[in-house]
């Protein structure tokens, strides 16, 4: 067994069992892993994101097998079983790695375009960002910080984007909900995010 | 009197004598009177989530992460819960050891009474046939 597949069957393991422990989660593989996850667990997903350059999305964990890319499988999955995910994004125009646009957008945009009612895609505004950095009490000066609630139970906090420092729980309700509550806050205040063509 | 109970006695005899000589019977009795699969299946369970937890924190080493720190933790979390694991087996089993010799004294006071109980018929017989 790989590493990254033993770290695959542990973090299923503290997701089915809803262990309320903190753990850090900064490799882009290893975030693959767990944002999936979370996806897999839970009903309604909020995500703040800072791109959609597919950094963690279009990760295809050829060590554990996976042929194509885990996260865009497990959210094709989530919206076909119905289930309701809210993304803001921070910065609209970012959403390509080496000078190709990521396949996370591209499937984003294939979504959005066939209407799909449970999936709602916008753009942070400043009223987003203020409740964030206020509602939670920030005390980094990083602009890095984004994340991932699932249920208000589980969540991903990314603290430095550019070092990787994060975060993970699958049932810290306490904290998850903290970010959900400021995120839905904020929510309403954010405009439409358009796809280019 | 003994006699009208006396079939009672003879499967109280052989239930305890069961459970004091034989082991398989012993531990299926004590699975289902003391729930000691349920527990070991619960501390294993235990057991499987801390190696979980060490396995998310550490996992990511291989990327120069150092999380020797939080190995150390859960090295002592893992050795507590070992030693109380161990106590609660030696306990267990101590336990069986107490409840085999107490069931084989039963069997034995059983046995003692079912003997009773023959001489008691076959006074009774005597009596009987004196009234004859």
């Amino acid at each position: 067994m790989t590493n990254l597949k033993q770290y695959e069957e542990s973090v299923k393991n503290l997701a089915s069992k809803g262990e309320d422990f903190n753990f850090p989660n900064s490799d882009p593989k290893h975030a693959t892993i767990v944002t999936s996850t979370i996806l897999n667990i839970s009903k309604e997903v909020q995500f703040y994101i800072k791109n959609f350059d597919g950094s963690i999305a279009d990760n295809i964990l050829e060590e554990i097998g996976d042929k194509r890319p885990r996260f865009i499988d497990s959210l094709s999955y989530f919206l076909a079983i119905g289930n309701k995910i809210q993304i803001v994004i921070e910065e609209p125009n970012n959403n390509s790695s080496n000078n190709k646009i990521s396949e996370f957008y591209t499937f984003l945009k294939e979504e959005v375009e066939n209407s799909k009612p449970n999936l709602e895609i916008k753009l942070a505004s400043s009223t987003f960002k203020e409740n964030i950095r206020e509602g939670l009490k920030l005390e980094t000066k990083s602009s890095d910080f984004f994340f991932m609630v699932g249920d208000d139970k589980s969540f991903r906090i990314n603290f430095d984007r550019k070092q990787g420092k994060s975060v993970c729980n699958f049932n810290s309700p306490k904290i998850a909900k903290r970010l959900s509550m400021n995120f839905n806050k904020g929510f309403a205040s954010c405009s439409k995010f358009v796809f280019n063509d | 009197m003994i006699n009208s109970f006396s079939s009672y006695f003879e499967i109280f005899a052989g239930l305890n004598l069961g459970y004091a000589t034989i082991r398989g019977f012993r531990e299926a009795a004590n699975s289902e009177l003391f729930g000691l699969k349920k527990k070991y299946s619960q501390l294993d369970e235990q057991i499987d989530i801390l190696v979980d937890k060490v396995n998310v924190a550490t996992g990511e080493n291989s990327n120069g992460q150092t999380n020797l720190e939080r190995l150390n933790l859960f090295k002592k979390e893992f050795d507590t819960k070992k030693d109380g694991l161990e106590e609660k087996i030696k306990k267990i089993i101590e336990l069986g050891i107490d409840f085999q010799m107490l069931f084989f004294i039963t069997c034995i006071f059983c046995f003692f009474i079912l003997i009773l109980g023959g001489f008691e018929s076959y006074f009774e017989g005597k009596i009987n046939s004196i009234k004859i």
